[in-house]
């Protein structure tokens, strides 16, 4: 995809984001509003529900995260040397992140020492490390 | 890794934009280059010795010895 990549890699002013980061931030902050709302307004109501929609209900509120995914290996792909560097260590470490206190959380939660958590959380406690991570190579980069 | 990116950018009248537009790349990148806070891959370092008609090592110089 050259075309798709030279739009990407043309960044004309300082501060402002290229047409895949903006392509990007828009479609996850969309696909995880879809989520955060499936997950808070719309999962206490069908929690008494049966085996069979319960499952239905559970892809369904899978595929935001799923298109978080691709949407993310796509802006990746759009991206140069540095920029993907950037992108993917910053993933690594917040994620890396997100697990670490994912498990300590769990421990916790073992002893009853802090309440229990729904794992849905995960993914986006990830997406946030990620970007805050990457705020500050970025950052660091000047 | 020290470099003449930016000596070498400055001969030519070249913005960051102008040099990252013709290295396929973004101008962030081409700071970080010039600014040594990067060190391009193998196939950058040959795309910008072409695009000056010089070798690798006459641009960039490996300050660790």
């Amino acid at each position: 995809m050259p075309s798709q990549i030279h739009e990407t890699r043309d960044q004309p002013k300082r501060g402002k984001h290229s047409p895949a980061q903006r392509r990007y931030y828009w479609r996850s902050l969309i696909a995880m509003a879809f989520f955060t709302i499936a997950v808070f307004v719309l999962a206490p109501d069908v929690s008494e529900i049966k085996r069979v929609p319960a499952i239905a209900f559970t892809a369904l509120t899978a595929l935001p995260l799923i298109w978080v995914a691709y949407e993310f290996q796509r802006y990746v792909r759009a991206l140069d040397e540095l920029q993907s560097q950037i992108e993917m260590q910053s993933a690594a470490i917040g994620f890396g992140l997100t697990l670490l206190i994912a498990a300590i959380w769990g421990l916790a939660e073992t002893f009853n020492l802090l309440p229990s958590v729904s794992l849905a959380m995960t993914l986006p406690l990830g997406v946030v490390l990620h970007g805050a991570v990457r705020q500050i190579r970025v950052w660091r980069l000047g | 890794m020290k470099n003449r990116l930016k000596e070498l950018r400055a001969e030519q009248g070249w913005s960051q934009q102008a040099l990252a537009d013709q290295l396929d790349v973004s101008r962030q990148t081409t700071n970080a280059l010039e600014t040594g806070k990067y060190d391009p891959s193998l196939p950058l370092a040959f795309k910008i010795a072409r695009l000056f008609g010089l070798k690798i090592e006459d641009i960039f110089e490996d300050d660790s010895h």
